[in-house]
């Protein structure tokens, strides 16, 4: 099998190893052409890798799967790596979902509270304008205006603590 | 001897706090919050008291409740930790009033210490080079300034609410936001403006002082950090020369005298190729006061809390000057730093804590505990400590490659890449380190662990596939997988399911 995927969106690897892996044995896997060794230690209850040796030094992992159920995040040894499948097989490419377009809605990515708004509605902002403080986590978290545009709804207020993935900003 | 102390803050620094009170024999008091109901301090204190719902930060700061459970608990003093009440006026003003001892400077000092364009201004008067601190009324001042500039909080610490300005025009943008800001994290919206300087160290001086003598403990260095915060600190830090860090821990003292400091501060120091420049003082406990304990040997929590009560400084200079080791601490945050260190939230599903010889750990959490974003994002600290400098460059290396933390993305890999660049093992990690460096990520160390990533994810998606027999062996058929069709097959399956 043929893989072309990307880690931490930008780095790109192509892998391959046989068809047939045997997990009771050692295998090869090739990265960008180099062969490297892999040899599985255990599995957990749901049949997924937990660890392993790569060229005989072992790794602690855990996979986190997307809702699609591929893997989407690898961590090894504590440290996770965003990954992306660009392409399986031989040789089709996935066909890549078009980017929609950005999106005006400002919702927070971590529970905080609001500290500062600086825009109101009306206001015409550019893409990367501040618009808004989020304290989280002991840090004044600025979000940006992710497209230009115009203010059209701000719901909430200065002072408040918003949820994750709760509204804050409406901009087109 | 105190009997009994109230410990006004949290997490590892409270936690600390307790350990020096039992080694003295003192009992203590803690407070904690619903967020806070399992914490270690909540655990550690023998007593501990209810604030209230977490509200970021907010609950720490309840001056009223805390004064009250002092009251209740007829403590003889508080110890404010860092950060919270550490500087808050209000609070010591209130707490001198009702004769309860606050383990830090006295209101009057603490008024004049943390006003931090006067402080430069007496460093001025007694002949230290300042960076010169300019306050910031209206639009007209920012004319008149000499850009880049930092805007900071005329009454702010830890490295909050200090911004980046390029030139004029962004000043005044920023102008607005980072007063009102100042005003919310330190009820005094006055801020300052400070010539940014590029490619310098920042040097750290921690002095004890009892109104009489002063003690100067030797050179830190935290030139590393990320939004304005420290995240790693090493001292003595030999690589700079000798001469600058004497002449630095010199300046700390002349200062330290001038001020009278009556308990434990931090002064710090810009250090550029030729130029030293007194930055700032925090009349407070260091952040890295771990990295002065492990040097010397001292326990600066205790020396503070015998400072305050019997006005008596253990801290010997003649030990200081037989000093023949290098600390180095990074601190963990729950970060992630492929997202320009974005704040993350979540639970501790996995957690290996390294350990050995001189190797000072300190996790705030335990298996699936959940790291809130109403606090502070350090997780942990590890120090360790070797005779020769390069043996500790390897056993950091080592340290944190055995360090495992799984849930949550943190900055592991971010303080992985740090201590394997060249530049860390020939101590040239300035100021700009991560805005310059950091751009090239293509460190050695990360290559290898991306190959293994990459690695697993293929034969995760492999074993995955096999698990659902969705596509046929490849040998058999020349059809090719496509991810979408594996989506499409689950979704009808579920539906027939």
């Amino acid at each position: 099998m043929k893989y072309k995927l990307l880690i931490d969106g930008k780095d790109k690897f192509k892998l391959e190893h046989e068809d047939n892996i045997n997990v009771e044995y050692v295998n090869n896997i090739s990265v960008d052409g180099k062969e490297h060794v892999v040899e599985f230690v255990n599995f957990n209850s749901k049949g997924e890798i937990e660890s392993l040796f790569i060229d005989n030094t072992f790794y602690d992992v855990e996979v986190e799967k997307g809702s699609d159920g591929l893997p989407e995040n690898i961590i090894l040894n504590g440290q996770k790596y965003p990954i992306e499948f660009l392409r399986v097989g031989h040789d089709r490419f996935l066909v890549k979902q078009d980017k929609k377009e950005k999106s005006g809605k400002i919702v927070a990515l971590i529970p905080g509270k609001v500290i500062n708004i600086a825009v109101k509605p009306g206001d015409e902002v550019k893409e990367g304008d501040i618009v808004l403080i989020l304290e989280a986590m002991k840090m004044e978290n600025e979000i940006i205006a992710p497209k230009d545009g115009v203010v059209r709804r701000i719901e909430v207020s200065e002072g408040q603590n918003v949820e994750k993935n709760q509204p804050m900003i409406v901009i087109d | 001897m105190y009997k009994k102390i109230l410990i006004a803050n949290r997490g590892n620094i409270a936690t600390n706090i307790i350990r020096a009170c039992k080694e003295m024999g003192i009992e203590t008091v803690g407070v904690f919050t619903d967020i806070d109901k399992k914490s270690i301090h909540t655990r550690y204190a023998d007593k501990a008291y209810f604030l209230g719902r977490a509200q970021y930060g907010e609950d720490y700061n309840r001056i009223d409740k805390i004064i009250e459970i002092a009251q209740k608990e007829k403590v003889e003093a508080i110890h404010p930790g860092f950060g919270f009440l550490a500087q808050n006026l209000d609070f010591i003003r209130q707490c001198e009033e009702l004769k309860i001892d606050i383990i830090g400077e006295s209101f009057d000092d603490m008024k004049l210490f943390t006003d931090k364009v006067k402080v430069k201004s007496i460093a001025q008067n007694i002949k230290i080079p300042v960076i010169e601190g300019k306050v910031i009324n209206n639009i007209e001042d920012i004319k008149k300034l000499r850009f880049p500039v930092l805007f900071k909080p005329c009454s702010g610490y830890a490295g909050r609410g200090i911004r980046y300005v390029e030139n004029y025009e962004e000043g005044v943008k920023k102008f607005e936001i980072a007063s009102k800001e100042a005003g919310y994290l330190f009820n005094n919206p006055e801020i300052y403006a400070e010539e940014y300087i590029d490619n310098t160290y920042l040097l750290e001086v921690c002095a004890v002082g009892n109104g009489k003598n002063i003690v100067c403990l030797p050179v830190t260095d935290s030139s590393l950090r990320r939004k304005f915060q420290k995240v790693v600190s090493e001292s003595p830090a030999e690589y700079i020369d000798i001469k600058i860090r004497k002449k630095v821990m010199d300046y700390a003292r002349k200062l330290a005298a001038e001020l009278k400091i009556k308990n434990i501060g931090n002064f710090e120091f810009l250090v550029s190729k030729k130029d030293i420049y007194f930055l700032e003082f925090n009349p407070r406990l260091p952040l890295a006061y771990g990295v002065s304990e492990m040097l010397t040997g001292f326990n600066l929590i205790k020396e503070q809390i015998s400072v305050k009560k019997e006005g008596k400084i253990t801290v010997e200079e003649t030990a200081l000057e037989k000093i023949n080791s290098n600390v180095f601490e990074c601190r963990i945050n729950a970060e992630n730093y492929f997202e320009k260190f974005s704040p993350c939230s979540g639970r501790i599903s996995k957690l290996i804590i390294p350990g050995g010889k001189d190797v000072r750990v300190e996790f705030d959490y335990f298996n699936d505990d959940e790291v809130s974003s109403h606090y502070d994002s350090q997780i942990a600290r590890i120090i360790v400590k070797t005779a020769k400098r390069a043996e500790m460059v390897n056993k950091i290396r080592w340290v944190l490659a055995q360090t495992k933390i799984s849930g949550i993305f943190t900055t592991l890999p971010f303080l992985e890449n740090v201590v394997n660049t060249k530049l860390f093992s020939e101590g040239k990690i300035v100021s700009d380190f991560i805005t310059h460096v950091m751009r090239e990520r293509r460190f050695k160390k990360v290559r290898e662990k991306e190959y293994a990533a990459a690695i697993v994810g293929a034969l995760a998606f492999h074993t995955e596939n096999e698990k659902r027999k969705i596509i046929p062996r490849i040998n058999s058929s020349k059809r090719d997988f496509s991810p979408w069709n594996l989506i499409g097959r689950t979704k009808i399956i579920k539906k027939w399911e």
